[in-house]
């Protein structure tokens, strides 16, 4: 009983929490027994949490004896839950914002089955995993000991991650580079509109005006040698707009999303700078080999997938990589109202948006039974699918994909292969669709994923399916229970809002990036003007003639004048030899 | 009063008792409030420091437990002086207690440890105290 009332007031505050909380387990580990007191005390693995004597006491001892910093705080961090006797104490103490960090919900189950703890829940926040929330003001962090020792691993974690927040909450100078055309350009724009959001200033370096180029140069010729050199220059070009736009916005951070055109290059000459570098790559490494090239020129290294892709990138020699998965954007994937019409133009019993993939073709031919639509491009009009697809398979925009999410009663999302007939057995990454179509509240049946039960509650927040035969039984069952379509799709999208939009993974990325060792770039101090130089060298000097070399230049540093050096040709001048010995001295 | 029955033949261990119970009184006192001390940090810290200032102190407990076997030892010449036995040797309390706070110390119970201390150690020092001053009242009456 007592556990159902707490249940009640933490799901008005967080009810994906408190469906976890339902569902964890009842741990051997965790023991609650009456306390000398007669109040009930918590033992985790044979070490008392709280006194077997008075838990309440020791409370008000607690909370007594963190007085002075409590005072000191806007914002009061407290590491591990127990029984929560110490939180009591603490509301009552204070009136501050509470965020309460316990990185296991069996503790948090028993907590509330042996006390009342709604006054409590009703004031903090509990978070269980690696997510830190956003303070305003002075944070101090409180810590139940016998609760940290624990998960000390955790905790050690969760407080390094905050002393990352300082120097982020801060503001920090982000570069986000995007491709020329394809999927990662909406995910540059997300991320840089996150990252705007998150107070940080921001450079979106848009590469898809050059997209018509880049077509062009597919057209002017059928040669591969030609194409590819090319597509090099043009992306040597591209790298040096790039580079002369770092120079002007001095970045902090750059990120780079997949297929981003900047050299490796260029990014080891920005890492010169002290810029701390880091590469998206929202790709399937087993189609996209380019990661071999690039991974090891950037300080981070992001990936949609780990297990054997993070194998494979530790037997090449690389440790600086990440998992990230995709996200939604819900200023974009939301639920939206529509008109009749509109229902009924964009809407169907099932639908998929998505190119025609191979083994797309194959699947959604054993679907045409049902009122199926069928958007996107790369299909083909002469198969028996030519019926269900939509506007002669040209391509949707965003606008328009999330009005089919809306208004479908059946989202069908196939991730896609090349040589499966449907569902591939081996896939693992998450699409970026899943997190679309929960965050614009559309109900889906989504292929099963090996990386996609620990981003959500299968079942709860999202159904899967293995095969034909599987999903034709899932379809009739969710068209003959709306209701229950309804309560998963809402459950998924308060899932996607919690934890996989693009702000979250912002957050994330640059926790990473700042925990790994973050120093400003200098690149403000750097440079200095030519004509001072010349100036303190003496016009007519050896020195002062060699710099008069660079008066095309506003400012110079040693690292100018070594690519210089390194792009003329000929027999090195003695002053030329001094400053690649100097160069080579400084690093 | 109680009728003290002295084994005459021991007088210097009636002397060693009499000139060592003030100091024990002194230790058993300063012992209590150091314990006391240790609570806290106990029970908002788990730092090297104060485990080291607590196996320090577990220390001195071992060497007043010692000296309170001897005084047992000692006191059985006197018939106790008609006494009850001392707090910390009635029923082995003083070991029982010791080695079950050694025991969290191995398991790093400091919440188990700092409640033994609070709520066992201490009243236990503060009886053993009290009961060495009658003693010493018992000896100067001799």
């Amino acid at each position: 009983m007592v556990f159902e009332k707490n249940i009640h007031v933490l799901r008005q505050r967080d009810s994906i929490l408190a469906d976890e909380i339902i569902q964890a387990g009842q741990s051997a580990d965790i023991n609650i027994s009456k306390s000398k007191s007669g109040l009930p005390t918590l033992r985790i693995k044979n070490i008392y949490v709280h006194s077997l004597y008075n838990p309440q006491k020791e409370a008000e001892e607690w909370v007594k004896s963190n007085e002075q910093i409590i005072a000191s705080a806007d914002n009061i961090v407290v590491f591990g839950f127990g029984l929560g006797y110490h939180l009591s104490e603490l509301c009552k103490h204070t009136d501050k914002d509470i965020t309460v960090f316990e990185p296991d919900p069996n503790t948090l189950k028993a907590s509330l089955c042996a006390r009342d703890l709604r006054s409590v829940l009703s004031r903090i926040k509990i978070v269980t995993d690696n997510a830190i929330p956003y303070f305003d003001g002075e944070i101090v962090v409180l810590t139940l000991p016998s609760s940290v020792k624990l998960f000390m691993n955790y905790y050690d974690h969760v407080l390094s991650r905050m002393k990352s927040r300082d120097i982020i909450n801060q503001g920090l100078r982000i570069m986000v580079v995007g491709p020329v055309y394809g999927g990662s350009l909406e995910v540059a724009r997300y991320c840089s509109s996150s990252l705007i959001r998150m107070g940080h200033t921001v450079e979106l370096v848009d590469n898809s005006r050059f997209d018509e180029t880049l077509f062009y140069i597919k057209e002017i010729t059928n040669g591969k040698s030609h194409y590819n050199a090319l597509v090099e220059q043009f992306t040597h070009l591209l790298s040096k707009f790039f580079l002369a736009r770092c120079e002007l916005f001095q970045p902090d951070i750059i990120i780079a999303l997949a297929q981003a055109p900047v050299t490796t290059d260029c990014v080891e000459r920005i890492r010169q700078y002290g810029v701390k570098t880091a590469y998206w790559f929202v790709e399937d490494y087993r189609l996209m080999e380019y990661w071999k090239h690039i991974a090891g020129s950037f300080d981070h290294f992001f990936t949609i997938q780990k297990d054997d892709f993070f194998k494979k990138m530790k037997q090449s020699g690389l440790n600086n990589y990440h998992y990230l998965p995709m996200a939604a954007f819900p200023d974009v994937h939301k639920p939206v109202d529509m008109f009749e019409d509109e229902k009924k133009y964009y809407g169907s019993d099932i639908s998929f948006v998505g190119a025609g993939y191979y083994n797309r073709k194959h699947f959604f031919s054993g679907l045409i039974d049902h009122d199926l639509k069928i958007w996107g491009n790369d299909w083909d009009m002469r198969s028996k699918l030519a019926g269900f697809i939509q506007r002669s398979g040209s391509r949707i925009d965003t606008r328009e994909i999330v009005r089919i999410f809306n208004a479908s009663n059946i989202n069908i999302n196939l991730h896609s292969s090349t040589y499966h007939k449907g569902v591939n057995p081996f896939g693992d990454f998450i699409n970026p669709r899943t997190f679309e179509i929960a965050s614009c509240g559309g109900f889906q049946l989504v292929d099963r994923r090996s990386n996609l039960a620990e981003l959500f509650n299968v079942d709860d927040e999202i159904v899967v399916f293995d095969d034909l035969d599987d999903i034709r039984n899932k379809i009739k069952h969710y068209l003959e229970n709306p209701d229950e379509a309804e309560r998963i799709a809402e459950n998924g999208r308060k899932r996607v809002l919690r934890d996989h939009t693009y702000e979250k993974r912002m957050e994330e990325m640059l926790d990473v990036i700042v925990s790994a060792g973050y120093e400003s770039a200098y690149w403000k101090n750097d440079r200095e003007p030519v004509k001072k130089l010349i100036s303190e060298a003496g016009r007519e000097t050896d020195l002062g003639t060699y710099l008069s070399g660079f008066s095309d230049q506003e400012n110079i540093n040693l690292t100018d004048i070594k690519d210089r050096i390194s792009n003329e040709d000929g027999v090195l001048s003695r002053t030329e030899t001094i400053f690649l010995m100097m160069k080579e001295l400084t690093g | 009063m109680n009728e003290i029955k002295v084994e005459t033949d021991q007088p210097e261990v009636l002397a060693a008792i009499k000139n060592s119970v003030g100091d024990a009184r002194h230790v058993v006192r300063e012992l209590a409030a150091v314990f006391t001390e240790r609570i806290q940090p106990l029970r908002l810290e788990e730092s090297e420091s104060v485990f080291n200032d607590l196996t320090r102190n577990i220390y001195d407990l071992q060497g007043l437990l010692e000296f309170v076997m001897e005084l047992k030892n000692g006191m059985h010449y006197f018939e106790g002086f008609g006494m009850p036995a001392d707090p910390i040797s009635a029923d082995s309390n003083g070991l029982k207690l010791f080695n079950e706070m050694l025991t969290s110390m191995e398991s790093r119970d400091w919440v188990m440890l700092a409640d033994l201390i609070e709520y066992e150690l201490s009243p236990l020092l503060l009886k053993e105290e009290e009961w060495l001053g009658d003693l010493d009242e018992k000896l100067k009456n001799y």
